[in-house]
């Protein structure tokens, strides 16, 4: 085995050792459970909604093998209704009253349906990548992982959001990067490039977002928020979030450039030993600029799909044009999307500098005390190797 | 003044039990109270103007001339902000006027882009601005009218792929091959999203968006029927971002091969381009996540809120569609992959009977 691999054997070994812990003393801060539905009886009949009283066994947690009895609450409205059958499992959510245990019915058991989800993706990376596919998964399953069980609840004690979403951004591109490349120049090259061009995009959006008045309080979920920290007395500072959530939006397309840059310049320059960091550059940018040209659509589309039905709202309720794109929230998502875009932008120079320092071989040569940057190659009069081995 | 009061009724009603799938009361209960809402059929002319300081009152400056400010909404507005309001008599400030730094913005990233390489840069920004135009017209104009959304966002994004594939890559083989695939991919991710979001009932309503075009859709004349369209469109359009992107990529990777040596095999170029599609999969696998993950950002930090154990975020309507916007976009991106690889292995090779290089 190569030192390389090994180095990155162990160093899995001990992440996902150090990961499995976290999972499993993560403490619960409700008591959720399922419930298996054994009788369903019809409480009251009004011409807005109907009541149903449902018992369940409770089959998860603590509170395993006892029974309770739940009001279901069934309006006109299908979609906010939980239809339940005889046998049919739901998530409860309990609390332990004097009395005795009391709880509501959260929603559909869909535990079983997630991984089934999970199974089918599988399945077709598998016929399609081939045996490589448990790394494509990894890399997914270890980003989520660390969004959901590191971001989250840092941010939810009111900690500054520039600086816990700094780290989860360094930590997943270094995870990323070191799934994808290895130990190598390559890696430090994009990692700095992808880190460089995201800081310089958030100062950006901290100086843009600041000038139009985007205060963050207008978003999908942000009075929920408020309400939610008012009781618990923690300060949360919503602009941070706002310049946060552009940031996290642009890492995934900024490591996929940085890579294919690095990787690209890597093998370029072992090509041409001639070149000088200025002509590696000039490579880096036309490359750069080929893919930036496609991958440039793919934020502002996917913030476009989640802007659609507040865009449709605005045009029933027949809000003027001029009101609708000075709205807070359409206008936080369109500069938004555009300032994560920038940053695949900002990707291209910044990560071609970088690996044309680190890639220009008479640097290197220099160091191993050959030629001073004179190009090499076989020496036709004698047949002789002239490069001493880069 | 009598907005402010009733957009705070509004918060202050907002109970909060919203992002779960039983409900202990309807949500859009108090949604006739909602600011949107009350404005319809009320269309005003909305003007833009500066706030100034005259004889130490604030005042707003619309079209040169100086008026009274009947009330303010939203927002604490200073001396020398910019603003839209309407006007009643006395000005009613609506909002700021963040036009100059969305251009701004855009402008930043055109030049951006521009500058690192002219002719392709334009071509590009050309067909990505061209292309969000075409889909808002069509969805929000043809929706309106009573078209199903699904229908017209298929349509617009079947026009934009077409357009930005054809327009970047420049040969008609290596266009139509990319199309081809990308469509298809497309195709499978919005059917995979179908599927799950189907068995597993969710159709979004844990977002106060969808709840409020819902409650449009039951209380209002409008010609659209339900929501499932618009949340489907949005997957759609979110897929389609991406794979257009691994479509090209692919297929102008094996045009190159193709230029290299003109006899080359179909059985060869499906070979190399799986090789390379299992590359571009691997980095192309977290964009998707980390994209989904920014533009839900504030909506994921408030489902945490309500209960963070791992059966909530396995189980809960909130987290599960989001799962589910990911898992099916990465599938079509995976989809594509292959689909381009398999229309590229066949279209590109020469054929005797084929037009050539056309």
């Amino acid at each position: 085995m190569t030192n390389d691999s090994r180095l990155r054997n162990l160093f899995f070994r001990y992440f996902f050792i150090f990961l499995l812990a976290r999972f499993f003393v993560f403490a619960d801060e409700d008591i959720f459970a399922v419930g298996e539905v054994l009788e369903i009886k019809n409480l009251k009949t009004a011409p807005c909604y109907s009541i149903e009283a449902i018992t369940f066994r409770i089959t998860s947690g603590i509170y395993r093998g006892e029974k309770i009895q739940v009001k279901n609450y069934l309006w006109d409205d299908k979609n906010y209704n939980t239809y339940l059958k005889k046998g049919q499992k739901a998530v409860l959510r309990l609390r332990q009253f004097p009395g005795g245990l009391t709880g509501s019915i959260v929603g559909y058991y869909r535990q079983n349906l997630f991984f089934f989800m999970l199974f089918c993706f599988l399945a077709l990376l598998f016929l399609v990548v081939g045996k490589r596919f448990l790394r494509v998964f990894l890399s997914i399953i270890v980003n989520l992982f660390l969004f959901i069980f590191f971001a989250i609840p840092f941010l939810k004690k009111g900690e500054n959001p520039p600086l816990v979403i700094g780290f989860f951004i360094g930590g997943s591109v270094f995870l990323t990067l070191v799934f994808i490349t290895g130990f190598s120049k390559k890696m430090v090259s994009s990692f700095v490039g992808t880190i460089a061009s995201v800081l310089i995009a958030g100062v950006l959006s901290f100086f843009i977002f600041k000038k139009a008045h985007i205060t963050g309080m207008f978003f999908d979920g942000s009075r929920f928020i408020q309400t939610a920290v008012r009781t618990e007395g923690i300060k949360i500072n919503f602009f941070l979030l706002a310049i946060s959530s552009v940031l996290i939006s642009a890492l995934g397309v900024g490591v996929d450039i940085a890579v294919s840059i690095s990787s690209f310049l890597k093998e370029f320059s072992r090509e041409n030993p001639h070149l000088n960091i200025t002509g590696l550059f000039k490579a880096g940018i036309n490359v750069g600029s080929d893919i930036l040209a496609t991958m440039m659509n793919s934020v502002i589309f996917v913030f476009l799909g989640g802007a659609l039905p507040i865009l449709l709202t605005l045009k029933f309720c027949e809000v003027s044009y001029l009101r609708v794109v000075n709205y807070e929230e359409i206008s936080a998502l369109i500069i938004g999307s555009i300032l994560a875009s920038s940053v695949v932008v900002l990707t291209v120079p910044v990560t071609s500098f970088v690996s044309a320092r680190f890639f220009n071989p008479s640097r290197s040569l220099q160091r191993a005390g050959c030629l001073k940057g004179r190009p090499f190659g076989i020496n036709k009069k004698n047949n002789k190797y002239v490069n001493r081995g880069l | 003044m009598k907005r402010i009061i009733v957009f705070f009724v509004f918060i202050l009603l907002f109970k909060g039990y919203g992002f779960s799938d039983s409900w202990v009361e309807k949500p859009d209960i108090d949604f006739y109270a909602h600011p949107l809402i009350e404005n319809k059929g009320n269309v005003k002319k909305v003007f833009t103007g500066k706030v100034i300081i005259q004889n130490n009152l604030k005042k707003v400056k619309v079209n040169g001339k100086t008026m009274d400010i009947g009330d303010e909404n939203l927002y604490e507005y200073r001396a020398g902000d910019r603003v839209i309001c309407e006007i009643n008599g006395r000005v009613s400030i609506l909002d700021y006027n963040r036009s100059f730094w969305i251009f701004f913005t855009v402008g930043l990233f055109v030049i951006g882009v521009l500058i690192l390489n002219f002719k392709k840069g334009f071509l590009s920004v050309f067909s990505l601005f061209f292309g969000l135009f075409i889909f808002v017209f069509f969805f929000l104009n043809f929706t309106e009218r009573g078209f199903s959304p699904l229908l017209t966002s298929g349509f617009s994004v079947v026009l934009i792929t077409a357009i930005t594939l054809f327009s970047i890559s420049g040969k008609f083989k290596k266009g139509i091959s990319a199309f081809l695939g990308a469509i298809g991919g497309i195709f499978f991710g919005v059917l995979f999203a179908y599927f799950f979001l189907k068995k597993g009932h969710v159709w979004g309503f844990a977002r106060e968006q969808i709840q409020l075009l819902n409650y449009l859709i039951k209380n209002f004349s409008i010609p659209l029927k339900s929501v499932k369209g618009i949340v489907l469109s949005g997957i759609l359009i979110g897929t389609a971002g991406v794979v257009m992107d691994v479509a090209i990529s692919i297929s102008s990777s094996l045009y190159e091969f193709f230029l290299e040596n003109n006899k080359i095999s179909s059985k060869k170029l499906f070979f190399y381009g799986m090789n390379i599609g299992r590359d571009i999969i691997s980095t192309m696998a977290n964009s998707l996540l980390f994209a989904y993950a920014g533009s839900s950002f504030f909506y994921v930090f408030a489902v945490s809120f309500q209960g963070y154990s791992l059966m909530q975020i396995l189980n809960s309507e909130g987290f599960f569609f989001i799962f589910v916007e990911i898992f099916s976009g990465t599938s079509a991106i995976v989809v594509t992959v292959f689909l381009t690889v398999v229309f590229s292995s066949l279209i590109i090779p020469k054929r005797s009977y084929k037009i050539q290089n056309a």
